[in-house]
């Protein structure tokens, strides 16, 4: 079942497999790079004493973290093309991974923006900061750190995701992989190669993680 | 100076502060004491904004906020905040920066002062508090006296108007509580105005030149240390019966 032979027809399509995987690293550093940023916008609407911005962000959080992505990637892709909306592949999908990423990365940082104790909000007022100049200089460096694993959950999962964007015809890895498999006829050695790509593009993201914990680990603790 | 009038704070509904005047001149140092409840840390606490007061008016040197037309003004707010230093019970430092990062933060932040300018002042205060060898350490790598050290400089080096102090020296070790008692004392030596709330009775009557006992939201007692804790009154008498007990086990 798993011949040689059938090893060696998909060692002969790595150069195609690997523009699929470079598409796949492409659309996923976009989508995490968005998602970061969304997730940062929408957890700060979500602590802003501004009512509408608090509710227009549950709303928000509440829909894309509440349906599959998907779903999503189907509408934006299929669905928008009711109201004359026609987007290209990769746009589309790559709005569907920030905006359903963005909404769980915007818990995350929520919450570990409402871990830092009043204390330092407090002891930043005292020295006559703004709201903002507290955010940016002590409450956001400070929850930046503990956001990393649980982030890195979330961006690790924005990469596999990232796979379902086949659905919506962009030629990233899976999709690649989906069309050589099937014109060869060869099945599980595709597929396996497909899991040890994404395997190892995981494996990289941990050591990137590793290395930056140890970068913002602050000297004596916290 | 520090001057406060028709004080009121309540939270849901229960009246913590009623009616508190209190005036603490240039120089002096003032030892807010009596039971926990009293009201006497809300007092410390409404003086910059960090509780939000219901009524009354606050004076710091030459700046004036009427808490009835202000609320709601951060501006007012902030500048009533750069006027007054304050040091926390457990500190507060931030431990994502150096001590003397935790000094000049305010500095180059708020005050715009150019980061050089601002070292040169921050290492002045860390000097004072003796930790010139500290400035590079993080907080989590100081002792607990040493943290407060590092709290007053940050304080400090903003020149304020007066420091207000939450009982500076109650989260720390019994041995490490002399050390920021001596800092505080060379500071009062040197006439910085401050308001401190402490069950330190010993340091209050050596240190302070004002006492004020308060007792259910009201200021019972006021004069010179000496006065105070010699009051006739019954609850005072207790209050420092007890702590002058408790401080014996110590």
């Amino acid at each position: 079942m798993l011949a040689s032979r059938d090893w060696n027809i998909v060692i002969g399509s790595f150069p195609v497999l690997a523009e699929g995987a470079l598409v796949t690293i492409y659309l996923s550093l976009a989508a995490m790079l968005g998602a970061v940023v969304l997730g940062l916008v929408v957890a700060l609407m979500r602590i802003s004493k501004v009512k509408f911005l608090d509710r227009t962000a549950r709303v928000y959080v509440s829909f894309f973290r509440g349906t599959p992505l998907l779903v999503q990637l189907l509408m934006l892709y299929y669905g928008l093309t009711s109201f004359h909306i026609v987007m290209d592949p990769f746009p589309a999908a790559l709005i569907g991974l920030i905006l359903h990423f963005g909404a769980y990365i915007s818990e995350i940082f929520r919450a570990t923006i409402l871990s830092i104790s009043e204390g330092q909000w407090e002891a930043a007022w005292s020295l006559g900061m703004t709201r903002p100049q507290v955010l940016r200089r002590i409450v956001l460096p400070q929850a930046t750190r503990i956001s990393i694993p649980p982030l890195w959950n979330c961006l690790i999962d924005t990469l596999k995701s990232s796979s379902l964007a086949s659905v919506v015809t962009v030629p990233e890895l899976t999709r690649q992989v989906e069309e050589q498999s099937a014109g060869q006829f060869v099945f599980m050695p595709y597929f396996i190669t497909l899991a040890a790509f994404y395997w190892a593009m995981v494996g990289l993201m941990g050591w990137v993680q590793e290395w930056l914990e140890k970068k913002l680990e602050i000297p004596g603790g916290s | 100076m520090i001057e406060v009038t028709g004080l009121f704070k309540a939270f849901d509904g229960i009246n913590i502060l009623k009616d508190v005047d209190l005036k603490v001149r240039p120089g002096e140092v003032c030892a807010i004491i009596g039971p926990s409840g009293s009201g006497k840390t809300t007092l410390l606490r409404c003086l910059n904004y960090l509780e939000v007061p219901d009524a009354g008016v606050i004076r710091v040197g030459d700046f004036t906020l009427d808490v009835q037309r202000a609320s709601g003004d951060s501006r007012l707010i902030r500048q009533l905040r750069r006027h007054t230093g304050m040091v926390f019970q457990q500190f507060n430092l931030f431990p994502h920066k150096t001590a003397l990062e935790n000094v000049t933060e305010g500095l180059i932040v708020v005050q715009k002062m150019p980061r050089a300018e601002a070292a040169e002042r921050g290492m002045l205060w860390l000097a004072k508090m003796g930790l010139e060898d500290k400035a590079s350490a993080y907080p989590g790598q100081l002792s607990g006296g040493q943290k407060q050290r590092v709290a007053i400089a940050r304080a400090m080096a903003m020149e304020p108007e007066v420091v207000l102090l939450d009982e500076p020296t109650s989260a720390l070790d019994p041995e490490l509580v002399g050390e920021v008692l001596l800092a505080l004392k060379k500071l009062a030596q040197e006439g910085v105005t401050m308001v401190i709330v402490t069950h330190e009775l010993g340091f209050a009557r050596e240190v302070a030149n004002k006492a004020v006992f308060m007792d259910g939201g009201a200021i019972l007692e006021e004069g010179t240390p000496l006065e105070v804790f010699g009051s006739a009154n019954a609850r005072i008498r207790s209050f420092a019966a007890k702590l002058g007990h408790s401080s014996k086990q110590d």
